[in-house]
């Protein structure tokens, strides 16, 4: 186990999941023939890469797709077309079998710790599972294995014969935490991990995430829609709208200098704890809402709602291009 | 009279249940005056949406009940008013914006009919064609666009940040003096929220509604408060100007919850400093202070008297801690 974590860190740096031009469309049946009418187009192109040892932030709005991109790279939710690499491995072309083993490198974190873990199963029986289909070990092996787990998340091992109903959401997040590292994967989605937690709560979970990232030389893709969040934890951010990546930059600078005119409106909007600050600022407010990703606008996504839009932005897409080093972003006229 | 629009006075609210009684709100005093804009913040479970929901008198009974306390609105106590006096006052003097704009408009009638309706309840001499005529008038006022075909639609027909301005146009329908807003805008993406944030603001001046927002959202207070009242447990901690409360809180609560938030103006990588621990049991809350458990500071006097709000020497910011900052 120690060797693996140290092979891990030996490689940090180099690119552990490579994503180009993933598509994820929904069909939607109609008519009487129960023919497919029309799509949601959830992820319409997104290209991403994920260095090991890092932690990407994708964050957006609610329906940019940012939930299906994590699902659609774990195979959980098969893309309509594209590629995905975990380590050099082409996923979307592998047989289900294989995927089943794959999964042992690759795992997720749910959003909900209320639906996530099964009230029937006590807690040890939830982070043992993962163990006993992939046979780590005999039983005695396991029970350890996950005493220590339970004991690595901050949960007391005495505890491994209760419930989930028994624990708080925090607590819970923590099991799930500790189901999801239970076969020491290389690479963890995390999906809206700190959302249904209150904020004192989230701080715990956060500090927690981070902590276990160093010992077990773990690679997040951190899916959330709090911008702060996604700032205090994310190594680089990308921003989605609408299906596609409008920008993907190293945290300080997405932050500090934003390219993208939706990143620009969307940091503008997040509320800061600090009267003077909020006093200050400058806020863009964007009209409308999002449009729907069934029929989206042509050219730019975004071009409907955006001040800076010329003809060329209702005509074509703009490709996801490196503007500043190492700083990319999706948009005719950035800055 | 003491020029207070709102004044809650040891209101304390408890829910009988069969695991015990939960004392939801335990002897909670406030006041607001004439367009205020109040923030109560707190974590799930400090009762602050109890306390909104005791003023409007819409706690549900059993298994809840206001056990004591009075809550004077304009001087009137709203708990010895009768059902009929309280279905005047609810909607015309005194509105509620609750958070889920989902299921707060009834589906089957159209919004235009729904503002409507409101309006006539409480303006017994208005007609059909002035209320529908004020309806289009209110969604006009929050920027709901081509307002007059919209008003014939549907709520399943708007966004969840329309249907937010929709609730908002029928709690400002008929002028209240005080709006209470129960987290307006959590169930909204950040770019809504501004805009529906900047639209309660706006009218709010406009109208000279006082505004009591309730929010586990710190950002969000201090861009729109102008007071604010912490929560915990059931009790009021601290109370205090909004730049008090970020630039000198003084409860240890206060401390830890600015401490434990992820700031967007922060640097990134600092560690946050989460509250340890978890709040307490409200059907057996320790004895002393509530936050005694989790606090840093705690000395054995916190866990035997129970602290009371009082002046920590700034102006009119007030903390319950034997020992505030």
């Amino acid at each position: 186990m120690v060797q693996q974590v140290e092979t891990q860190k030996q490689k940090a740096g180099t690119t552990l999941v490579e994503v180009k031009g993933l598509k994820v469309h929904f069909p939607i049946k109609g008519g009487l023939l129960n023919r497919t009418v029309a799509s949601v187009k959830a992820v319409d192109g997104v290209d991403l890469f994920i260095r090991r040892g890092e932690t990407l932030g994708l964050v957006g709005e609610s329906g940019c797709g940012k939930s299906t991109t994590g699902r659609a790279i774990l195979q959980l939710i098969k893309p309509s077309a594209g590629s995905v690499k975990l380590d050099g491995v082409e996923l979307t072309k592998l047989p289900p079998s294989q995927i089943r083993q794959k999964r042992s490198e690759m795992q997720l974190i749910f959003q909900d710790p209320f639906g996530s873990l099964d009230p029937r199963y006590t807690i040890g029986q939830i982070v043992s599972e993962p163990l006993e289909n992939f046979r780590r070990g005999n039983s005695r092996a396991i029970r350890e294995e996950v005493a220590h787990l339970l004991e690595t998340v901050g949960i007391n091992p005495l505890y491994v014969n209760r419930y989930a109903h028994e624990f708080s959401g925090g607590q819970r997040q923590r099991i799930g935490i500790a189901r999801a590292l239970a076969l020491r994967p290389s690479f963890v989605v995390a999906d809206e991990p700190v959302s249904a937690l209150d904020v004192s709560i989230q701080a715990q979970v956060l500090n927690l995430l981070q902590d276990l990232q160093a010992q077990f030389g773990l690679t997040y893709l951190f899916v959330a829609h709090n911008l702060s969040v996604v700032k205090h934890i994310s190594d680089r951010v990308a921003v989605m709208y609408l299906g596609r990546v409008v920008e993907l930059a190293k945290s300080e600078a997405l932050y500090e200098a934003p390219l993208h005119p939706y990143t620009q409106a969307l940091l503008s909007a997040v509320p800061v704890p600090n009267p003077e600050i909020e006093s200050r600022r400058k806020r863009i407010i964007l009209e409308g809402d999002v449009p729907s990703p069934v029929n989206p606008p042509s050219g730019c996504n975004f071009h409907p709602r955006c001040w800076k839009a010329q003809a060329i932005c209702r005509e074509q897409i703009p490709p996801l291009e490196e503007k500043q080093p190492n700083h990319y972003a999706a948009c005719h006229f950035p800055g | 009279m003491t020029g207070n629009l709102l004044e809650v006075n040891n209101l304390k609210t408890y829910f009988f249940t069969r695991g015990g009684v939960v004392k939801s709100v335990d002897d909670v005093t406030f006041s607001m005056k004439p367009s205020q804009t109040l923030g109560v913040v707190g974590e799930s479970g400090c009762g602050k949406s109890v306390t909104a929901l005791s003023i409007m008198r819409l706690v549900a009974t059993p298994p809840g009940k206001i056990v004591s306390g009075e809550i004077l609105f304009n001087g009137e106590n709203i708990l010895d008013k009768s059902k009929d006096e309280l279905t005047d006052l609810r909607g015309s003097k005194i509105s509620m914006i609750f958070q889920d704009p989902m299921t707060s408009l009834n589906p089957v009638f159209t919004v235009g009919y729904q503002i409507a309706e409101t309006v006539k309840r409480h303006r017994k001499d208005v007609t059909n064609d002035q209320a529908w005529k004020r309806a289009i008038e209110m969604l006009d006022l929050v920027r709901i666009p081509d307002a007059k075909r919209r008003a014939k639609n549907y709520p399943h027909e708007f966004s969840g940040g329309m249907r937010q301005r929709v609730m908002i146009a029928i709690a400002l329908a008929c002028n209240p003096q005080l709006l209470i807003a129960d987290e307006p805008t959590t169930a909204l993406d950040v770019t809504i929220q501004a805009q529906v944030l900047e639209l309660m603001k706006g009218l709010s001046h406009e109208f000279g509604t006082a505004v009591m927002l309730i929010t586990h959202d710190l950002g969000v207070v201090a861009g729109t408060c102008q007071h604010v009242n912490v929560m915990y447990a059931g009790k009021i901690v601290e109370s205090a100007p909004v730049k008090q409360i970020f630039d000198t809180p003084a409860h240890p609560y206060t401390i830890g919850l600015l401490n434990s938030v992820p700031r967007l103006d922060g640097t990134r990588g600092e560690r946050l400093t989460p509250i340890k621990g978890q709040p307490p049991d409200l059907v057996n809350p320790p004895v002393g202070c509530r936050y005694a458990a989790r606090c840093p500071k705690v000395q054995p006097r916190c866990r035997q008297e129970e602290p009371k709000l009082q002046p920590v020497g700034r102006g009119e910011q007030v903390a319950a801690c034997f020992y505030p900052d």
